[in-house]
């Protein structure tokens, strides 16, 4: 009884592999344009990395929230540099500052992310899509990105998160994680349900696929999971510093683990482009060996 | 059969954690050579000083923190110690020039046998004298108690009986009234007893005719233990001893000089040992009822120079406040009663009791002469010893020192440098043990590996007589070694003995042996277990050692997560379910237990401690009185619902879980409930007595029909199967065999097994443990099924991986058993390791001496007894350790089918031992890291605060599992394996 749903799986997974096949010659049309994504991927990085350093100071410059912000304290016996107190003078005005931007910026990510997936599946721009059919797919993918986040909260208080202060420290970080690691593909992909048509379950095992087995096959593929897990390992790597005892401000809870879960949002696209630009050189090469590729019907 | 083979197995590898700790140990901790040289007195030199008093009281009120007398208060004040005991402070304003009260430091460890050694010779006590502090030993040193006897004066003593093991021959015999000192439980015994022969003495001087008099109180110490100092008991006894004060400043005579001191202080919960700087402060009150031994303005007097008089500030108080050396009392004293200063002191004269007049600043500096002087002889007869070489460094500076000393300031300075210099130096470690023993330690992981790798790579067949082979090679090897190391120890001395020698070369020539054989295999590397790495690592940062409690969480859940990733991809729902579904279950469990925490001292002010009700009150949080006992009772229902999945909830099982374990666990829980209701006197004082013998009983009556009645049941019918037979049907056929609970038949009794363990463990738990340890049952239950589930998805993805179509998928599913699957280090044995020290941590321990639940050595008796009081506490502190160590056996048992017969038993038996060689090497490389960890560090600031208690914890958490993983495979599953083989050979020879 319960191998129906395995003999069910192979179509399935035969399908996504084939389509993904085309998009594997990175040259193709239907793969990732990797000029435009290197330059975009660097636009992204260099967005990041400003939200990081720059954007809570925006605190600074809005006057009711600068009464937020207690005064620097110069009394420790070893200061840290002022360019940094803004950023660890009160952590949740921080942490809010990192989510806004990373809702900007990964808002804008995911868009071109659906383009490039329509692009590397050959999918026209339909433009039969209502406004309507248009408006829910934003609005899924944002509600979706905020289950998410709820699931990551739960998740981070498992970890040994705080269970009865520090809510809203927790919270804002699990938005910021599920902002960097699920909207993109939730907004290209759309969300996964648990429904038997064909569409659904093929979605379905793609995101299994993707983000339980942790097993992309094309560029696209890469481009979306690379950050994710860049992210989730950053976040787990940067909660070790915090029980150091150097008593430096920037230990606050969720600091160090928001920065290093977008740090590792960066280095994963970084590593995603490497591994694409590396994966399409070999295949030019290969290509230029190897017989002809014949499967050009099925995009 | 296999149980031989796993005895050589683990013996091999016991055997070389024993030599690797027994080495690295013996390098290790600090040894400091006492010198039996006595100081006395030549004609041509001055020795001591005119004396001021003909005799003196010592009182000693075990753990009187500087804080229960002094003038002013920490906030927030404490009703219940502060401002109790008043008299020092009031006699101290009244007569500042007669009346002092100093911040005594005392050096940790802050234990009494060490304190008593240090406040009677002056010296400096070694880190190895803190395990003998139940043993006591004799003070072959100089003291004040010797020069006293020299002199012919007589000595009388009451109180602790410490004293006796330390002075056993000292005391005038009619003048001595010991009293038992580690009956904690008992909080006036010892007080009335001081009081009832103290007073006597005092009024009947004429009579008895003593010179000195030392009365050791432990009734504070006491309370602190089981109460904590903030509780009304403490505010009775402070009052009490508050009212013995009053009335002995009344009665002495005007030749008497009266000293009152705590030994050592005590942290904010009560109890002491390590160096918290709550434990260190002592007060130290001296009095002197007629004569004058200093004058009045001696702030502005001109005669003593400021830096002879350095204050402290003790936590939360306003200002600091005059503090001196508790080592400090043995040359004052001394002097005050004109007695050479003992001979090994360290201690320097308290200046302000040697200014007499403005007009006669000589006899301070007289005083500091004799002192300075006493301490260099000291110097220089040590660095003539056996150890002189100890000095080599630090001799220059000191000679250097006292050569320029001609004031009294200059002596001064001088024997408080010569008091850091030692402080430094014995600190004394041997490197070369160390390193041999680091080796062994080594050496004992690398073969662990080897075993591991090798045992999955043999047949069920083949790895008897593989262990045969390489024993026989190990037996050859030893031997050599053994006469080599015999040979090489009478060539001469090499800076370690000839017996170190020889067993370092045996330990070494069994690993080669073993390494050899099987030949280092690396292919197993890319499954690097990177969380054993992070933990072993963390040891080398105290903060990570402060807080390893949180980190372990951490690493928990870091070892479960990946299983949901597992599990969202498996190919089945129910298998999708049952994987999320016990993750979460476990990782709540975890999440759980870890709320339960009793704080280090250095994780101020981040933790709060919930295991008990508050950080100064030793009683459980009202919270866990109520969740207790249906926590306890619902427990065997949770049991039973795991053995229901595989039907295995059969026979013995359900009889031992709903009457014999439900009966016992609540036994437990009612035990520490009168407890509490003994110890927060509910109902008055005359039902506590009434408590104390029915804890006693009940838990006398758990414990023994655990570990007779229950164990001796289970020996005879270990088994959770039932047979059912059908009859042959009409149509034909034969008799069906039906055996209900098979698909579990080896983990289900092995699961009994180690609940009759888990009992005893339950019932010597506080309250608080014993919510946490259920929570920790269901975790280690769910992650079996964790463990099991994976295994199917594994091995379902690997079949239709294989297969050429889904019929053939099935088909191979049904011919390979899914037993196939061997256990898996990272993936598998990391977290049941975790979970231990996690449960550990959880039922209120830490890495710390004073974590110690020293309540729990009176579970059974309401005195200390030799043999079980001893077990009691060790069984509390490491019982988690041997608990999940036997539990991980499940790991290889666990929905393990028992036939085709003879092969699966083996199967399980070697599976088994690789787990048990897994989990204790999981412990062992904790023990590395610890171990280099407190060798490299070893002259850091916090190497006995911090490095070297946890190098301990560690040593004796590799002892207690490898017990536990012994008593496991050895006991509980050769029983489980014997017996099923019984059973089931039968019906395979039937079949």
């Amino acid at each position: 009884m319960s191998f129906n749903r395995k003999k069910n799986r192979h179509p399935t997974a035969q399908k996504t592999s084939s389509t993904s096949k085309p998009t594997s010659r990175g040259l193709e049309p239907t793969g990732l344009p990797l000029l435009q994504y290197s330059s975009l991927l660097g636009t992204c990085t260099l967005l990041m990395g400003f939200n990081i350093l720059f954007l809570p100071r925006t605190s600074l410059v809005i006057s009711p929230l600068t009464s937020l912000l207690p005064p620097p304290s110069s009394s420790l016996d070893k200061p840290q540099h002022p360019f940094l107190d803004p950023l660890t003078a009160n952590p949740i005005l921080t942490t809010a500052w990192w989510t806004i931007g990373a809702v900007i910026i990964c808002g804008w990510w995911a868009g071109w992310m659906k383009h490039w997936y329509k692009f590397s599946r050959a999918i026209k721009d339909d433009v039969s899509l209502t406004p309507e059919i248009k408006l829910r797919a934003h609005t899924d993918a944002w509600l979706s990105t905020i289950a998410v986040s709820v699931a990551l909260y739960v998740l981070l208080i498992l970890f040994g998160a705080p269970i009865i202060s520090h809510h809203a420290q927790t919270y804002l970080l699990a938005l910021l994680v599920a902002l960097l690691t699920v909207l993109a593909p939730l907004y290209a992909l759309g969300r996964p349900n648990f429904e038997s048509d064909p569409d659904s379950m093929i979605r379905r095992l793609t995101w299994f696929r993707l983000f339980a087995e942790l097993s992309p096959r094309n560029h696209w593929e890469r481009a979306a999971v690379y950050p994710a897990v860049g992210s989730v390992l950053g976040c787990w790597v940067s909660a070790i510093p915090i029980a150091l005892d150097w008593d430096r401000p920037w230990q606050a809870w969720p600091l160090t683990c928001a920065v290093g879960a977008m740090t590792g949002f960066m280095f994963g696209g970084l590593a995603s482009l490497a591994t694409n630009v590396v994966v399409s050189l070999a295949n030019e090469e290969m290509g230029q060996t190897a017989a002809p590729p014949v499967e050009k019907k099925r995009s | 059969m296999a149980r031989y083979v796993t005895t050589i197995i683990l013996v091999i590898l016991f055997s070389l954690h024993g030599i690797g700790l027994w080495l690295f140990t013996r390098g290790f901790l600090l040894t400091r050579l006492s010198l039996s040289e006595i100081s006395g007195c030549h004609p041509l030199s001055q020795c001591t000083m005119e004396p001021t008093h003909k005799r003196a009281i010592v009182l000693i009120i075990d753990a009187l923190r500087f804080d229960f007398v002094s003038p002013t208060y920490p906030s927030p004040k404490s009703p219940h110690h502060h401002g109790v005991l008043t008299l020092p402070g009031e006699l101290t304003e009244k007569f500042p020039d007669r009346s002092f009260i100093f911040n005594a430091y005392s050096d940790p460890p802050t234990t009494t046998l060490q304190r008593i050694k240090g406040i009677t010779t002056g010296s400096l006590p070694t880190f190895v004298d803190l395990g003998s502090n139940f043993a006591g030993s004799e003070i072959d040193e100089d003291s004040i108690i010797r020069q006293l006897r020299n002199q012919g004066k007589k000595v009388a003593f009451m109180g602790d009986d410490t004293w006796m093991s330390v002075f056993p021959t000292s005391f005038h015999p009619n003048m001595t009234f010991p009293y038992d000192s580690f009956n904690v439980e008992d909080l006036h015994t010892v007080d009335e007893g001081v009081i009832r022969h103290l007073f006597p003495l005092v009024t009947q001087r004429a009579a008895y005719q003593w010179d000195f008099i030392v009365g050791h109180f432990l009734g504070v110490d006491h309370v602190g233990h089981r109460l904590g100092p903030s509780h009304e008991a403490m505010h009775a006894k402070l009052k009490q001893m508050d009212s013995v004060l009053r009335s002995l400043v009344d009665k002495i005579d005007d030749d008497t000089l009266l000293v009152v001191m705590g030994d050592h202080g005590m942290d904010l919960r009560g109890d002491h040992g390590g160096d918290g700087v709550h434990e260190t402060s002592s007060a130290l009150w001296i009095y002197s009822k007629s004569s004058a031994l200093s004058i009045p303005t001696l702030e502005s007097s001109p005669s003593i120079p400021s830096s002879l008089l350095s204050k402290t500030s003790f936590p939360g108080m306003p200002n600091p406040h005059r503090s001196v050396q508790q080592i400090d009392i043995v040359p004052t004293l001394a002097l005050l009663l004109g007695l050479p200063i003992p001979f090994n002191n360290l201690g320097t004269v308290i200046p302000e009791l040697f200014i007499r007049t403005d007009e006669a600043p000589d006899l301070l500096a007289t005083a500091l002469r004799l002192n300075g002087e006493q301490v260099h002889r000291y110097l220089e007869a040590y660095r003539a010893s056996a150890s002189g070489a100890e000095l080599d460094g630090a001799w220059e500076g000191l000679e250097q020192t006292f050569a320029e000393a001609s004031t009294g300031a200059g002596h001064a300075l001088f024997v408080r440098h010569a008091l850091i210099v030692c402080r430094h130096l014995w600190a004394q470690f041997n490197s070369i043990l160390m390193i041999l023993g680091l080796s062994v330690i080594v050496a004992s992981l690398v073969v662990a590996w080897q075993f591991f790798k090798k045992l999955e790579q043999l047949q069920e067949s083949e790895w008897e007589s593989w262990t045969f082979v390489i024993s026989r090679r190990a037996l050859i090897a030893m031997s050599f070694a053994a006469s080599l190391g015999f040979g090489l120890g009478t060539l001469g001395p090499i800076g370690i003995s000839a017996l170190e020698l020889t067993v370092w070369l045996i330990a070494a020539a069994v690993s080669l042996a073993v390494i050899d054989f099987t030949r280092p295999s690396f292919d197993s590397l890319p499954s690097l277990p990177l969380i054993l790495i992070l933990h072993s690592i963390s040891f080398f940062s105290n903060s990570f050692t402060f807080w390893e409690d949180r980190i372990v969480l951490y690493l928990a859940l870091s070892a479960i997560a990946p299983n949901l990733l597992t599990g969202i991809s498996a190919p089945t729902p129910r298998l999708r379910y049952r994987v999320i579904g016990f993750s979460l279950l476990c990782a709540l469990c975890v999440r759980l237990m870890a709320l339960s925490t009793v704080c280090r001292e250095e994780q101020q002010p981040y933790c709060r401690v919930t295991f008990y009700a508050s950080s100064s009150l030793a009683a459980p949080p009202l919270l866990i009185l109520i969740l207790v006992l249906p926590v306890t009772l619902t427990l065997p229902n949770t049991v039973r619902r795991f053995l229901q999945i595989s039907k295995s909830d059969q026979e013995l099982a359900p009889v031992f879980l709903e009457y014999f374990f439900r009966a016992v666990w609540v036994a437990g829980s009612i035990c520490w409930m009168l407890e509490w209701a003994e110890t927060s006197l509910i109902g008055g004082e005359q039902y506590a007595s009434v408590f104390r013998q029915c804890r006693s009983a009940i838990s006398w009556a758990a414990m023994v029909s655990v570990s007779f009645g229950g164990l001796s049941i289970w020996w005879i019918f270990p088994l959770c199967l039932k047979v059912q037979r059908q009859p042959p049907t009409e149509t034909g056929g034969t008799t069906q065999v039906q055996i209900i609970g098979f698909a579990n038949t080896f983990g289900s009794p092995y699961l009994i097994f180690i609940l009759l363990f888990f009992s005893l463990l339950y019932v010597d738990t506080q309250l608080t443990g014993q919510v946490t340890l259920s929570l920790g049952l269901i975790a280690f239950l769910s992650w079996l099924e964790i463990v099991d589930s994976v295994r199917d998805i594994k091995s379902l993805n690997a079949a239709v991986a294989k297969a050429t179509s889904p019929g053939n998928a099935i088909e191979s599913l049904n011919t390979s058993p899914g037993s196939e699957s061997t256990p898996q280090f990272s993936s598998e044995l990391i977290f049941p390791s975790l979970l231990a020290l996690h449960t550990f941590f959880a039922t209120g321990h830490q890495s710390t001496f004073p974590s110690i639940q020293w309540k729990t050595a009176f579970l059974l008796t309401s005195s200390k007894t030799a043999f079980v009081s001893p077990i009691l506490v060790i069984l509390n502190t490491f019982g988690p350790h041997i608990f999940f160590a036997m539990a991980s056996a499940l790991i290889a048992s666990w929905n393990v089918v028992p036939l085709p017969d003879p092969s699966q038993s083996r199967s399980v038996s070697k599976n088994a031992l690789r787990v048990g060689v897994g989990v204790s090497a999981y412990f062992v490389s904790l023990l590395l890291g610890s171990a280099l960890a407190a060798a490299f560090l070893r002259r850091h600031l916090m190497v006995w605060k911090v490095f070297a208690p946890r190098f301990m914890a560690a040593a004796a958490g590799v002892i207690a599992v490898d017990v536990g993983v012994a008593i496991g495979l050895l006991v509980g599953l050769s029983r489980v394996v014997t017996v099923v083989g019984r059973v089931f050979g039968q019906i395979g020879s039937r079949r």
